[in-house]
């Protein structure tokens, strides 16, 4: 181990500031919180404010227990006993004049917002530092979207922003221990009905494919423009098994209700998707090399169980089983097949991204902004007249915009600003909005998604 | 980079530092400085006698005096260009013009895109002067606080905001949504591609868009979209090879012609400019027949092959062309890539046709459209794999590629290979050959850069390295 020790004045003035773990909040790749709450903290405030439950003084002490002291506020009295809501006690941790609105994680998108009269508690609001209604989860207070850690963090400095973090993390460590949460396999259970509705479903994709294939070699497949035979059966035969696991999907997600753990966890934010549950539950679904169907190993075939030129569902990687119910020996070979396929990418990756920061550091590393506003090198030739076309340091910036103007109209005039406010309506990404359309998302939910957090130990 | 190189080159020959720095003022070329004449440099405030030894250690002032005259001369009859203004500035909403106004009369700096948002919350909503000078006043505080610090290292900034999301992207190859017939280099492979300002994008595409007014008839795009894509004859036509005449018959099917609005006549043509299969064709009425014109079957051979690929219609390099509508208009994508063809074609809206080759975009609309399009290709592409990059971070890389004039690369080839520092190209890459060129050359290093400064050990020239801390202790009974 080595050991670097100060040597300078100087050196430790600047440690002293460079070192704390606050000034690194906020990421200078994208002006938004990078440090936040994940996993059971998440799940901690989910349960601690969804739908308001109420704590008498025994649970409330606990929860509290190792926040910094606070006086309790007002209790309800309920038949001569206290009680204190979720949102009271998330309130002791927010900062006295907190003024926020915002859709929670588990919003569903509905056409028209409902806004206040919310049925799922997806309508945050929070007023003078006091949450009045909706659920915190990964929206609040999840690393790159939390947008009260964001506006804590911008608005209160780092400190504050720190000592937020320590008192949600308390709070929701103290509300989950009081609520009790687990999750296991029979998180995934589903009614036998719903199995035989999945079966049902899937059994009808793969005869869908057979008879897709049974036209190509009858040769009555309408080729797509611009493709050859063999692409356009591909196309197809993907499209239905793509539908298929999504429907199977969607069996299995009505069965697993918003009182599943599985479920909270995976809507609110804190571990796993829906993605991953419906494969549990579900189907796995198509595996896929290359953004293929499998098609290698064998001379014209996958593996020796089945016939060559076979072009079936089964017989090129379709999975129809579920992790919970169990991989037939084949099935499992096709799974393996698209997971090293992960691992490879992954290997290649590394280096080629590495290479190319390499390169663009050497090329970047002596701009700096001069104190006139231009970007220059160190040999004094100016690269940018006016730093972004507008100066703004992209850490200070609001998720890329110099000011977040929602902010400003709120504070200049209260609550007459939520009439101006276009709350909700874009989907902004830095200046452009995304295409969302641009991809077909089928081969990308067919890979389980990747662990980037913790790069490196695979 | 030229100004240290010519600074080198006259310390070299031995000029007092005073006189350099006055001849770079203005000069940054040595042969510029040759070419001076004596009462240029009288200009810049040299005396008579530093003009002098100017001129003995430089270069013949007589020879360039008379070339610096001649070229004076030659230059004289300006050739008047007529200028029209291609740009035009959006012009400003009602309510922004009250904002810019109102920020301009009471000294608030805050950027249009701001005054932009802020006007479109106001539009249609009756506020009092004061609360929206309030607003303003807020604003501008706001922006001020977010504005970056000097001497902060902009650069490694950008370089690792766009670095780091690299190792979070895939490396496949996609096919468009609604166009799956057209495959996109997207992700990592993708981002290279753009920072390496490469010629040739792996999957050049264009996205055609047609003049406004024409654009929601399907027809009229449908025939842009055949006349742009390649068509080879076997695409319009069935060959049959009449092996005892030893001749190949041409069957084009009159519906695909139809389609593609091309007539037998045509085909005729074409097929005549063919190098390979000149001067057989001899049309009839509805086939076109090309003879053999010597007895081998190996002849034969090659003339169904030359008469199959030939290209009858279409932009060179257009592999594919597919229609796909976008709100009320059709627009084209295709697979291949030539913009200045394309643009020349008849209803093509050249305001909003758009190719993802850098380097075309730099040859056909110059150096600041490709500035642009680096930006947009690139913020394109990270967006697309759901990562958010800040796009000033974007701009600045794009800035650094374009600022000479010409696309370059990120890299040895490019920026990295021509930067004034023997010791920073050495520390990237081929080490060896770059000190070994410096020290036959006798190049000095100044040591202003990143890479130098570590190599040696001192303090790096940014951020609080760019500055220094000045203390003076009190003396004891000293004067306040």
């Amino acid at each position: 181990m080595n050991l670097h020790v100060l040597q300078s004045d100087e050196a430790r003035a600047e440690a002293m500031i460079l070192m704390r773990v606050q000034e690194h909040i906020m990421s200078p790749r994208f002006g938004g919180p990078i440090i936040g709450a994940i996993h059971d903290h998440i799940t901690g405030t989910y349960l601690l404010t969804h739908r308001n439950p109420m704590f008498d003084r025994q649970e409330v002490l606990n929860i509290l227990a190792n926040v910094k002291n606070r006086p309790l506020p007002e209790p309800q009295v309920v038949d001569g006993k206290e009680y204190w809501g979720g949102h009271q006690l998330f309130s002791l941790v927010l900062p006295e004049d907190l003024r926020m609105t915002f859709k929670a994680s588990i919003c569903q998108n509905c056409t028209t917002c409902k806004k206040e009269d919310c049925e799922l508690d997806a309508f945050v609001k929070i007023r003078n530092g006091e949450l009045l209604q909706g659920t915190i989860d990964e929206k609040a207070i999840g690393s790159f979207k939390g947008k009260i850690l964001d506006k804590v963090t911008r608005d209160y400095g780092s400190d504050a922003s720190r000592e937020f973090l320590d008192n949600v993390t308390k709070v929701a460590i103290g509300a989950i221990m009081v609520k009790g949460f687990t999750t296991g396999i029979d998180d995934e259970d589903i009614p036998a009905e719903a199995t035989a509705q999945i079966n049902d479903a899937l059994q009808n994709a793969v005869r869908k494919v057979s008879d897709l294939v049974e036209a190509y070699h009858d040769g009555i497949l309408d080729q797509m423009p611009g493709r050859s035979l063999d692409e356009t059966l591909e196309v197809e035969v993907m499209k239905v098994l793509g539908r298929a696991r999504d429907e199977a999907g969607q069996i299995a997600g009505r069965h697993l209700g918003m009182t599943n753990s599985a479920v909270i966890m995976a809507r609110s934010g804190a571990r796993g998707s829906m993605l991953n549950l419906s494969q549990m539950a579900g189907c796995i679904g198509q595996q896929a090399v290359r953004g293929e169907r499998l098609s290698r190993g064998y001379w014209n075939r996958t593996l020796p169980h089945f016939k060559k030129g076979d072009l079936g569902a089964e017989a090129k990687g379709f999975v129809k089983n579920s992790y919970k119910s169990g991989l037939t020996p084949t099935e499992f070979f096709f799974h393996s097949m698209g997971g090293r396929e992960g691992l490879v990418d992954t290997a290649v990756r590394t280096s080629r991204s590495g290479y190319m920061q390499r390169r663009l550091i050497s090329a970047l590393e002596d701009l700096k902004l001069k104190q006139d506003g231009t970007v220059r090198n160190t040999a004094d030739m100016i690269v940018q007249l006016y730093y972004g076309e507008d100066g703004i340091d992209p850490t200070r910036s609001v998720h890329g915009e110099a000011v977040d103007i929602d902010d400003i109209l709120s504070e200049v005039l209260g609550d007459e600003a939520d009439l101006l406010a276009k709350f909700g309506e874009t989907k902004q990404v830095g200046y452009a909005t995304v295409e969302k359309d641009l991809m077909e998302t089928v081969e990308e939910e067919e890979l389980e998604e990747p662990e980037y957090e913790s790069g490196g130990d695979d | 980079m030229a100004l240290k190189d010519t600074q080198n080159a006259l310390r070299r020959r031995g000029l007092p530092d005073a006189t350099i720095d006055l001849l770079l003022a203005k000069y940054t070329r040595l042969g510029d400085i040759a070419e001076a004449s004596a009462s240029d440099l009288a200009a810049l405030g040299l005396s008579d006698d530093a003009a002098a030894n100017v001129h003995k250690l430089v270069g013949s002032s007589k020879k360039g005096g008379k070339r610096s005259e001649k070229k004076a001369v030659e230059a004289a009859p300006e050739i008047k260009v007529d200028f029209h203004e291609v740009i035009k500035a959006k012009p400003l909403t009602p309510m922004e013009e009250r904002l810019t106004d109102m920020a301009d009369q009471n000294d608030l700096r805050v950027s249009r895109h701001v005054i932009a948002e802020l006007a479109s919350r106001l539009d249609g909503y009756d506020l009092e002067e004061s609360k929206i000078k309030a607003l303003l006043e807020k604003a501008h505080q706001r922006f001020d606080d977010h504005r970056m610090d000097a001497n902060e290292s902009a650069g490694i900034l950008a370089a690792q905001s766009i670095g780091e999301p690299g190792t979070q992207m895939t490396m496949r190859t996609f096919h468009y949504a609604g166009v799956a017939e057209i495959n996109v280099t997207l992700g990592l492979p993708r981002l290279i591609e753009i920072v390496d300002a490469r010629r040739v994008p792996s999957t050049p595409m264009m996205e055609i868009h047609i003049n406004p007014d024409v654009a929601g008839d399907v027809d009229i795009v449908r025939r842009v979209a055949s006349r742009i894509e390649k068509t080879t004859l076997l695409d319009i036509a069935d060959i049959e090879t009449d092996i005892v005449n030893m001749k190949v018959i041409v069957h084009p099917d009159e519906v695909k012609m139809e389609q593609k609005g091309i007539t037998l006549e045509q085909i005729y043509e074409k097929l005549n400019k063919d190098r390979r299969l000149r001067g057989l064709a001899t049309m009839e009425e509805d086939t076109i027949t090309l003879s053999a014109d010597e007895p081998s079957f190996k002849r034969l051979q090659g003339i169904v092959q030359a008469s199959r690929d030939s290209v009858i219609q279409g932009v060179d390099g257009i592999e594919r062309a597919i229609l796909r509508k976008e709100g009320p208009e059709y627009v084209i994508y295709t697979a291949g890539s030539n913009l200045r063809d394309v643009l020349m074609e008849t209803n093509v809206d050249p305001a909003r046709t758009t190719t993802n080759s850098i380097q075309e975009i730099y040859d056909v609309l110059g150096v600041e459209a490709a500035r642009n399009s680096i930006i947009h290709e690139a913020s394109r592409t990270l967006e697309e794999q759901g990562l958010t990059v800040d796009i000033r971070h974007i701009m600045l890389v794009a800035d650094l590629m374009t600022n000479d004039g010409d696309v370059k690369a990120i890299g040895r080839h490019g920026i990295s290979g021509r930067k004034s520092s023997v010791l920073a190209r050495a520390a990237f890459e081929i080490t060896a050959t770059h000190l070994l060129h410096a020290a036959l050359t006798g190049e000095t290093d100044f040591l202003d850069g990143v890479a130098e400064n570590i190599i040696v050990g001192q303090p790096v020239t940014l951020g609080t390295g760019a500055v220094n801390l000045v203390y003076e202790p009190k003396r004891k009974g000293a004067k306040q």
